[in-house]
Formats: structure tokens, sequence, C-alpha cells
């Protein structure tokens, strides 16, 4: 059990992350800041999900 | 362990403080045995045996309901371990549990962060640092009892998405329990919280599904 897990960070603020149903997984809203951006990154990394780079664009609605 | 990693280890531990008296470590030790429970490496304990007694009776109180993790061969071994960084405990090898000596030798530091954690969401609401030792044993449990967690948990809330299980566990249970898509988290955060008796209804209906299956 691990007193802190940096990879959850990005759920620690509702406004920063979406569940995106239509594609079955979590996706990051542009009020997400870096930490919470690279946060995620270690997320996808540590599940073996696709570590897509993270566009950093904030004319859109959701990263990655 | 030769000399020069004993002398290390040595010193390691003196940085914490001064390990127990014989007469604890005895006194802790037949504790264990009197619940089964084998211990390792508590000779360099410079904690109060008192925390360390907490735990076992913890886990104790499992055992009442999953005998298997108290086994002669493949039980729980409680090991105390000073290179566990910022984990408060691990469970290795399905049964050997390492508690994170530095944070067990400090109680106040410990339960400092559990109610940190507790207060951010990222433990289960209600808890407190006795869940350690809870959550562990929930690992050891989905071991010897073949506990699949996650389509236990698809099969409780009747979804096959993984995202809207996430998604309840997140409000309803702890982050924690939701940080590895396989589902690992979700069982050990469900005995933290149930064996708390903080009465969470997800970990309630989760421990009687798994108590009818086994």
């Amino acid at each position: 059990m691990k007193s802190y897990s940096e990879a959850m960070y990005w759920k620690k603020n509702k406004e920063w992350y979406v569940a995106n149903y239509d594609k079955d997984r979590y996706e990051l809203t542009k009020a997400a800041p870096p930490r919470a951006i690279e946060s995620f990154r270690m997320y996808l990394r540590q599940n073996d999900l696709p570590d897509n780079p993270v566009p950093i664009n904030f004319g859109e609605d959701v990263y990655v | 362990m030769d000399k020069t990693a004993i002398s290390s280890y040595k010193a390691l531990v003196a940085q914490y403080g001064t390990p127990i008296s014989v007469e604890d470590f005895k006194a802790l030790r037949s504790f264990a045995t009197e619940r089964k429970i084998r211990l390792s490496g508590f000779k360099d304990f410079v904690g109060d045996i008192e925390t360390i007694k907490k735990v076992i009776d913890d886990i104790a109180e499992i055992a009442v309901d999953f005998p298997l993790i108290l086994d002669e061969k493949c039980g729980i071994r409680l090991e105390l371990d000073y290179g566990l960084g910022t984990d408060f405990a691990t469970t290795e090898s399905g049964h050997i549990i390492h508690l994170n000596a530095g944070y067990f030798s400090n109680l106040k530091e410990l339960e400092r962060e559990y109610e940190e954690a507790v207060s951010e969401g990222r433990f289960v609401k209600g808890t407190d640092w006795r869940a350690i030792a809870r959550h562990e044993t929930g690992h050891v449990v989905a071991e010897l009892y073949h506990v699949d967690p996650l389509s236990l948990t698809f099969e409780l809330l009747q979804t096959r998405s993984r995202l809207a299980a996430f998604e309840y566990l997140t409000d309803e249970l702890s982050v924690y329990s939701t940080e590895y898509e396989d589902g690992r988290e979700i069982i050990s955060e469900c005995f933290s919280a149930y064996y708390s008796k903080v009465g969470n209804q997800f970990a309630e209906q989760f421990l009687q599904k798994v108590g009818e299956d086994r």
C-alpha cells in the first residue's frame, strides 16, 4: 500500500479529467495542469496502456 | 549477508533508533506464534511492539473468515523492511507482508500520512492506519482464494464497463482502488473498509460475495 501515488494525482480534481465511455477510457480536460498531465502519463505507463504523447493543445477540450 | 552488508544494515537501523530488547522481541514473537503468524526481521524493530501486536490482531481477525491465510505452508509471514521507501506496506509472493519499518516505528507519522490520504479520498473514508494490514491481507486472500476482483466488481455493479466501475469506485470506495486496471487494489480496499467497520456498502457486498464463492 503506497502512502502516496503520483500516478493518481490527475484524479485529485474532477475538472481535470472525464470518463469517455465511447472510447472506454479516461481523458484529461484542458483544465488539467502540467503535473496532472505527467501523472496521467505515469498512470498509463503503469497500466501498460498506450502512452500517447499528450498534445498541449488548449484549443481542444480533451487531451490524449 | 556478508560483514559489510550487515554493518551497513545495522547503520541503517541505527538511523531510526535502538532496536527493541530481547525480552520485548520474545514477547512479540510469542504473541505472533499464538496467532499462527510468522515474523521476520523484528529483532531490529525500533518502535513500540504494541503497534505490531495490533497489526497481528488485525490479520488474525480476518483469518477467522479466511483460515487459509494462516496455513502452515502458504500462510502470512510478516516481515519488517527498512527498504520500502514511501510504501506503508507491500505484499510479496502472495503471502509475505512487508511492513515499512520507518512508518511502523513512528506511529504519529504513520497516522498523519494515512489521515491525509483519507481526507483526499485516496483511501477509504473513515479508515485509519489499522486498515493497512487489512488492505495487505486482502491481497493475500485474493491469491489464496483465487478471487478475481474485477469480475466480482462487474457482477456486483451489473456492468461490463471498467470505466463505469472505476468511476463508481472512485466515488464510493477510494481513488486507490482504481489505480490498477486489473482491479488488484479493489479487493484490498474492500478489506480495508469492511474490517475497519466503516459501513461501506460496496465493500460489504464485495466481502459477502467473496465469502459465498470461496
